[in-house]
């Protein structure tokens, strides 16, 4: 069942009523039923790896604490981490080799068990003893299609606090608006510019090489109203049973540079690989200076590249990005050394503005091989971009001035929303005067129904 | 701030349930329930906003319904008569031959005009949707019905395109198979026809007649080469018999859900029956006479479903014989144009047979 089918929001209000109907102490196990319920309704098969992968996570958790010396808990979590990433790694690879489907939400779950064991690991104290809240952890439906990626710690507090409290009508309204929010992205913005793409990759030889361009640059903005806006969805249901899940973008497309923009994009999923890869990595390669970051940097991409599937388009994704970063933060700790920089006025804003345009550059130039689906396809619209590769004289007024000006309306609200929406603040506050939020939120989901092609719209970032 | 947000983390507080009930979320609930009122307001006003029915016709997705604004032009700028009207599903859309039924039937001396007005899928809604645009501006005498060796209890997937919006909102029957779903398409359908009205060019749909573009539309496809949905159909290939068998029967299985069987002991008759009812009312109410074509599957022993319903509002035109020559299919389903002529033939024989026959009275 998915996020954007009718058939859930129809389930979902009656969930969340007998959720804070039944007593606090039964909250937690109701909600562990409906996951699991969730879970089964994609895949019953898939879901008893979820318990294992739950079970064996916990039973190492419990011996990490309970260990006498560093060794046996460093032996035990490296133990529970390998079984994990074998896990995670052998589903991968052999949906690469053999094409069939992966265990729905493996990349995330997998990564909030591994999180749990390197958590204990440092601190005892982090170990969660009771079963049903540490069960529901890997398995909270709202973030198991795509995550993101919540930390133990913070889920575990709010599991329980939720099971001691009523609901709040600030969280519940804010999941409300978190998940129409997320609903106009995806469907009424993601959606339609993905609508456009598929026309055009599907004969992309036929258009022009500036036609391809602005396509490429609409996969970055497609992808993210796709996956910030089913982010929102999820965040939202979470508020609506008492979590408050991490945020996954922070206006990406106001990043000046890479480094920032990898600050601001998927941050559940980076700053965990901060955490848990990049920083001792780093840490163990200090003694080698500017290679060992290097280093440590390119192997952190590589593996968000090859976390979205075992295939050369996305280690090449992760490589690319690599390069770019490391690039940027070469450059930027050479600039400072020089002496600090003072950005201000129009030639701060130029530079800034340029920044921008060049880091969105990046980001779309890479999406070729993020969102091509072979090698030989990447590098031929490669080639039409550069002017290099065949091409035809098709532009997408060709598709219809309607779907040349929806595309155009839905890219640049898919920039705005992605760039910080400027001034959307003052313009709330100020229509909060106007017209009450009920109003305000009838209205959105009347555009919402009106205004999105209703049907199984599926999730880019469901598929890894 | 609720006195609840004070909790503090730790073990479930005792008598949460009380503390759940005395009235946390409620606002919230108020203000969502509010807005969902609102939503469901402007989209109820929204959906019986007046539309262009030129352009709602346009609406079906093409290229597999790229004959239904054929259809509406056939209708209403199409000077001819529509003497003969044929509606049914695919099997009849490639089965019937207009040219050949309108030959047969001047061998006869009965000058006579055909229209196949047949979609591909099925769902017998579409066919009396179209039967009723039909008769605000023509007047057939002749209604001939594709029908199959299975009911189909669901709804068509272009009723929800072309149907006016009062037909999709107050159906004949409570809780047909397809009235939610048509039902939560209605709005979004009414806002595009709104646009498309100030913005036909935007939108796509030609509010205009274009007579160039009417004569150039493929209309029949009973015969030669084309591609529908991707896929290339030569209606003149022969298919070897043990080909035709690789695909399988028409399942039933596909038209009888439990839901549907649920529904059709509870509230309604099934789809196939409310609407064959409703295009007998209007047949009656023109004095149009019903042909029941029946179009089997290539080696398919099962007789026309509900053979005694159908043989109360008019008569059977049995092709069941025809399922045992692989020569007249082009795959398990469909006859290719030999099939099609023996069956126009048939079926101009059995309008010439009955009376008045259409034709004479001009």
């Amino acid at each position: 069942m998915s996020f954007t089918s009718p058939g859930f929001y129809l389930l979902l209000p009656a969930a969340c009523i007998v959720f804070y109907w039944i007593p606090g102490r039964l909250r937690g196990i109701y909600l562990l039923v409906l996951s699991y319920a969730f879970y089964a309704a994609a895949s019953r098969t898939y879901l008893v790896l979820l318990i294992v992968a739950t079970a064996t996570s916990f039973a190492i958790g419990l011996g990490i604490a309970n260990a006498r010396s560093e060794t046996a808990k460093s032996r035990l979590m490296w133990l529970g981490v390998a079984a994990i990433v074998a896990m995670i790694v052998a589903f991968k690879a052999a949906g690469a080799m053999a094409g069939f489907l992966l265990p729905l939400g493996i990349s995330y779950y997998s990564f909030k068990l591994i999180s749990y064991l390197i958590e204990v690991y440092w601190d005892d104290e982090a170990v969660e003893r009771d079963l049903v809240v540490f069960f529901l952890f890997p398995a909270f439906f709202p973030q198991i299609v795509s995550g993101p990626i919540q930390r133990p710690e913070a889920f575990f507090r709010q599991m329980r606090e939720i099971m001691g409290r009523a609901a709040s009508d600030a969280q519940i309204e804010a999941g409300f608006r978190f998940i129409l929010g997320g609903l106009m992205l995806k469907l009424l913005i993601g959606d339609r510019l993905a609508d456009v793409i598929v026309i055009i990759d599907g004969a992309h030889g036929d258009f022009t090489s500036a036609t391809m361009a602005a396509t490429v640059a609409c996969y970055t903005l497609q992808l993210y109203a796709d996956f910030a806006g089913y982010t929102n969805v999820a965040l939202g249901i979470g508020k609506l049973f008492g979590v408050e899940g991490p945020p996954n973008f922070n206006a990406p497309f106001a990043a000046v540079n890479i480094q920032e923009m990898w600050r601001r994009w998927h941050m559940s999923l980076t700053s965990w690989l901060t955490d848990y890869l990049f920083t001792p990595l780093s840490m163990s390669l200090r003694d080698m200076r500017r290679a060992g970051l290097v280093l440590a940097i390119m192997l952190n991409m590589a593996i968000i590249g090859v976390w979205h599937g075992f295939i050369l388009n996305y280690l090449v994704f992760g490589l690319l990005h690599g390069v770019f970063l490391a690039t940027t933060v070469l450059v930027l700790a050479a600039t400072r050394a020089r002496g600090p920089v003072v950005a201000g006025g129009l030639a701060g804003a130029a530079a800034a503005g340029a920044g921008r345009v060049l880091t969105f550059g990046l980001m779309s130039f890479s999406q070729i091989f993020f969102h091509s689906g072979t090698w030989d396809q990447a590098i031929s619209i490669l080639a039409q971009v550069a002017g290099v590769g065949p091409s035809g004289s098709l532009t997408i007024l060709d598709l219809g001035p309607g779907v040349a000006l929806a595309a155009l309306v839905c890219a640049a609200i898919a920039l705005y929303v992605g760039g910080g929406a400027p001034g959307a603040r003052w313009a709330a506050a100020r229509l909060d005067g106007l017209a009450p939020r009920w109003l305000q939120y009838g209205v959105c989901a009347f555009l919402l129904v009106v205004l999105s092609d209703a049907g199984g719209a599926k999730f880019i970032y469901g598929g890894f | 701030m609720p006195a609840s947000a004070n909790a503090t983390a730790g073990r479930p507080m005792a008598g949460s349930r009380a503390v759940a009930k005395e009235g946390g979320g409620a606002k919230a609930a108020r203000t969502i329930c509010a807005s969902l009122a609102v939503a469901l307001g402007l989209c109820v006003l929204v959906s019986f906003v007046p539309d262009n029915p030129y352009q709602r016709w346009q609406l079906a997705p093409r290229p597999l319904f790229q004959t239904v604004p054929w259809i509406y032009e056939r209708i209403h700028f199409d000077p001819r008569p529509i003497d003969v009207v044929v509606v049914g599903p695919s099997k009849t859309f490639n089965g019937v031959n207009m040219a050949e039924v309108e030959r047969r039937l001047a061998e006869r001396a009965r000058t006579v005009s055909v229209a196949n007005f047949s979609l591909p899928a099925e769902g017998r809604n579409v066919n009396w949707a179209i039967l009723e645009e039909t008769f605000k501006a023509k007047s057939p005498k002749v209604i001939v019905i594709g029908v199959d060796a299975l009911s189909v209890e669901y709804g068509h997937p272009a009723f929800k395109d072309i149907a006016s919006a009062e037909a999709i909102a107050v159906p004949p029957a409570f809780l047909l198979h397809d009235y939610f779903y048509d039902l939560v398409h209605l709005p979004a359908r009414q806002v595009a026809l709104l646009f498309a009205r100030f913005f036909p060019g935007l939108a796509g749909l030609r509010d205009a007649f274009d007579p160039a573009i009417y004569a150039r539309t493929k209309s029949d496809f009973s015969e030669g080469r084309y591609v529908l949905e991707g896929k290339t159909i030569d209606m003149d290939a022969e298919v070897p018999a043990d080909v035709l068998l690789r695909r399988p029967l028409s399942d039933p299985a596909q038209a009888t859900t439990a839901t549907t069987r649920l529904l059709m002991r509870c509230c309604n008759e099934g789809d196939e029956r409310v609407y064959l009812k409703q295009i007998v009312e209007l047949a009656r109410a023109h004095g149009a006479r019903l042909i029941f074509a029946f179009m089997p599957d290539y080696d398919d022993t099962r007789p026309v479903a509900a053979r005694a319903f159908l043989s109360q509002y008019g008569e059977i035109l049995d092709n069941g014989d025809l399922s045992r020559n692989s020569a007249l299919y082009y795959n398990r389903q469909h006859m290719n144009h030999a099939g099609a002529v023996i069956v126009s033939d048939r079926l101009a024989a059995l309008i010439a047979e009955g009376g008045p026959p259409p034709g004479a009275a001009r």
